[in-house]
């Protein structure tokens, strides 16, 4: 048995003393006070439960049908739309896809389902929606550009074109000057598959930008000849195939610099434009090859009549270093840069 | 009121007068003196309330005009108790240490501490305090016996312990304004600790608060309070004996208390007389000085005489180093030093509060409710008792260390 056990509890103390008293033994001030702590007590207890009822309420409102949670200000009807976009898209195009009403509660849009909206369209790449006090919704885009274009068949059965951004996205353009998109060459080669929204991004197609930019900035009069680019050989062989009006079929490497491969064509296009004797190229293969140090890039010409019966003649389909003339006017490779696309 | 800072106030119901002090205490460690209310008290005898109405107007008085003072509200109050129902006892206990090693263990202290409090009470009658002595090990005196070695455990309790029914009556006052009571604390002990003093409680020290009501002493030994007592004469005493001597109202004769009244003879010319107004109107009298300086005197000295009775054998003035320290209102008399110096055949001095304390509350009449915040500012920050102690009560652990 436990020693402690048979220790007597302790004396009564002060402390066991009823301390509450009634309040009409109280004073004038004492009942005050009470009144006061009263009073105190109720409005916390009050505030706490009113508290804790709206923040439930609340909670089942917003878990039932957010749509009716307002915002707590003072509504203000929607007056001006300010449209800031880095592309060709348009005010009238943002008002028809955001589907707002005619003086619409600024405060009571919904900019996360406007943005998404927005978003559904593959040239847009991003959208930021902001309220600007007291009565406009800013709207800024960044858009996709198009390098190339691919022909696709619609449900109805018809061709379409359709455009290809740097990042694989297929997109419908929206607003792009026709001059613009007839000058995109066509990709050849893919093969399209079908995703929630349109199409799934086509690899490659970072390759296929940076040598479709390389050349449309600085050799334009080769680019505006080139109708499509095939990348059937890119994952193989790693090369893509142009063909062109004047080349019908140039082969670019994709380990080499596309900068050095088209200054490498323009000269050949160039030697070639000045031959005499008025052949023209029938394929160029810029991936092998090196010509600084005096290796041949693989050219070969298109056989002219004439020439048939000669096809036994030596160093014939190779262009040698000592065979090419001094170029009589300044390459192309050189000419200012295009404008802008659109 | 912010969560770290807390207003206590420091009441005390005297016979005369009721004080209240306001305290305002921060993050539990600092305390700033910030309201201060006094009213002449009524319906109050010799330290009991007899009159609870009368008592609760002058007490809510001085409430209202400490509080509008500091312009705060009290959020709780330490109550001085005092009164000739007051009374005390020691019980001491002792218990073989536990463990097989003798080293002594927080159940140990705990069971040694509950058997010396374990002493049943007369009826009506209930714990005011129970004040620990010392610890003693195997014979040494030892603050914290904890992990020491020894094989016998002592420990003793002083008690103090008042009629039920009068407690209540001074907690019910301090109700009647709806603040509750903290703690109730001994006036004697509260002004003790403030006009005296670590080293002279430990050297041993006597400390007489004289007020108009009652005469509380407490008697330090050891760093700790080691007997207390009440006794139920004081300043108004003084005032009486003057009246019936020179035939005065209760008015004139506390006028004259404060004017010639002494506690020492110091008049050798019996002629030498004062006036009782000095105004020359009618009804003014002449009275013979040395007439006032020795009933003011035989009264004092028979106080301290009763006072020297009632600690019996306690009091050796050869452990009482510290000597006798006098406060209360009638510690303002002149020559009171030098009368308990004479009585207690020990040093004497009129009891001083602390130089931090502001000029206007160095009066010895303030000392109890400055004692009274000092254990407010206290109450909270104890750190030092062992765990399974600290729950024994705030007091306990406070009068170990003192």
């Amino acid at each position: 048995m436990n020693a402690s056990a048979n220790i007597p509890p302790p004396a009564r103390s002060w402390r066991d003393i009823q301390q509450d008293i009634a309040p009409r033994a109280m004073s004038g001030e004492g009942r005050k006070r009470l009144a006061f702590a009263t009073l105190k007590t109720i409005g916390l207890i009050s505030i706490g439960c009113a508290s804790l009822w709206g923040g439930y309420e609340l909670f089942r409102l917003w878990k039932d049908d957010p749509v009716k949670l307002h915002a707590p200000v003072k509504s203000t009807p929607m007056r001006e739309l300010v449209l800031q976009s880095d592309g060709p898209i348009d005010h009238d195009w943002v008002m028809r896809t955001l589907e707002l009403a005619p003086e619409a509660d600024l405060m009571a849009l919904d900019l996360y389902a406007l943005r998404e909206r927005l978003l559904a369209h593959p040239q847009v790449r991003t959208a930021v929606l902001a309220r600007r006090l007291p009565d406009k919704l800013s709207v800024v885009l960044e858009e996709r550009m198009p390098v190339a274009r691919v022909r696709v068949q619609t449900p109805e059965g018809e061709m379409a074109d359709l455009l290809v951004a740097r990042d694989g996205t297929v997109f419908p353009g929206i607003n792009f000057a026709n001059d613009v998109v007839s000058t995109l060459p066509y990709l050849d080669g893919i093969t399209l598959r079908r995703a929630d929204r349109g199409f799934a991004p086509i690899e490659g197609m970072e390759t296929v930008s940076d040598l479709l930019l390389t050349a449309r900035a600085n050799t334009p009069d080769l680019y505006s000849g080139w109708r499509s680019v095939s990348l059937a050989r890119l994952r193989s062989d790693g090369v893509l195939v142009v063909r062109s009006t004047e080349v019908p079929e140039i082969t670019f490497g994709t380990r080499d610099d596309f900068y050095k491969q088209l200054a490498q064509l323009d000269l050949i296009v160039d030697r070639t434009r000045q031959r005499a004797d008025g052949r023209t190229l029938a394929s160029v293969n810029l991936s092998v090859g090196h010509s600084a140090n005096g290796v041949l890039v693989p050219v070969v010409y298109a056989e002219p009549p004439a020439a048939a019966a000669l096809s036994d003649t030596p160093n014939r389909g190779a262009l040698t270093p000592t065979q090419r003339s001094q170029p009589t006017r300044p390459s192309a490779f050189f000419q200012p840069q295009r404008p802008s696309l659109y | 009121m912010t969560a770290k800072t807390r207003y206590i106030g420091a009441v005390e119901i005297g016979t005369s007068k009721v004080t209240v002090l306001i305290g305002e205490i921060s993050h539990g460690r600092s305390l700033s003196i910030i309201g201060y209310g006094e009213c002449q008290s009524r319906g109050v005898i010799k330290g009991a309330v007899v009159d609870f109405r009368a008592a609760s107007d002058a007490t809510h008085s001085a409430l209202l005009a400490a509080e509008q003072s500091a312009g705060v509200r009290i959020d709780e109050v330490f109550l001085a108790q005092t009164g000739g129902h007051l009374e005390g006892f020691y019980n001491e206990a002792t218990v073989n240490v536990s463990a097989a090693n003798n080293m002594v263990s927080a159940m140990d202290i705990d069971t040694v501490c509950r058997l010396a409090k374990a002493k049943n009470l007369p009826e009506g009658r209930m714990v005011v305090h129970n004040i620990r002595r010392p610890f003693r090990l195997d014979g040494r005196l030892v603050p914290d016996p904890e992990h020491l070695v020894g094989q016998r455990l002592d420990v003793g309790y002083w008690t103090v312990h008042g009629q039920e029914n009068k407690i209540a009556d001074n907690i019910h006052v301090i109700r009647g304004f709806n603040v509750p009571v903290a703690e109730l604390i001994l006036s004697s002990l509260a002004a003790g600790t403030m006009v005296t003093s670590a080293e002279d409680r430990q050297n041993g020290v006597l400390v007489l608060d004289i007020g108009a009501g009652t005469t509380d002493y407490v008697l330090y030994r050891d760093g700790c309070a080691f007997l207390t007592g009440v006794l139920p004469v004081g300043g108004s005493h003084v005032t009486n004996d003057l009246s019936l001597g020179l035939r005065l109202t209760e008015g004139q004769a506390e006028k004259m208390k404060h004017r010639f009244g002494r506690a020492t003879i110091t008049t050798r010319d019996k002629t030498e007389k004062v006036w009782l107004n000095g105004d020359f109107a009618i009804g003014d009298r002449q009275f013979p000085k040395q007439t006032i300086e020795q009933i003011a005197s035989l009264r004092i000295w028979e106080i301290f005489e009763v006072v020297k009775k009632k600690l019996g054998p306690a009091f050796e003035p050869e452990r009482i180093a510290g000597g006798v320290v006098v406060t209360g209102g009638t510690a303002r008399m002149p020559g009171i030093a030098e009368a308990a110096a004479k009585v207690f055949d020990v040093t004497a001095r009129v009891g001083e509060v602390p130089a931090y304390i502001n000029e206007s509350l160095r009066d010895p009449g303030y000392a109890t409710g400055l004692g009274l915040l000092y254990f407010g500012l206290n109450s909270r920050s104890e750190t030092a008792a062992p765990a399974r102690r600290r729950s024994g009560g705030f007091f306990s652990k406070l009068f170990a260390t003192a």
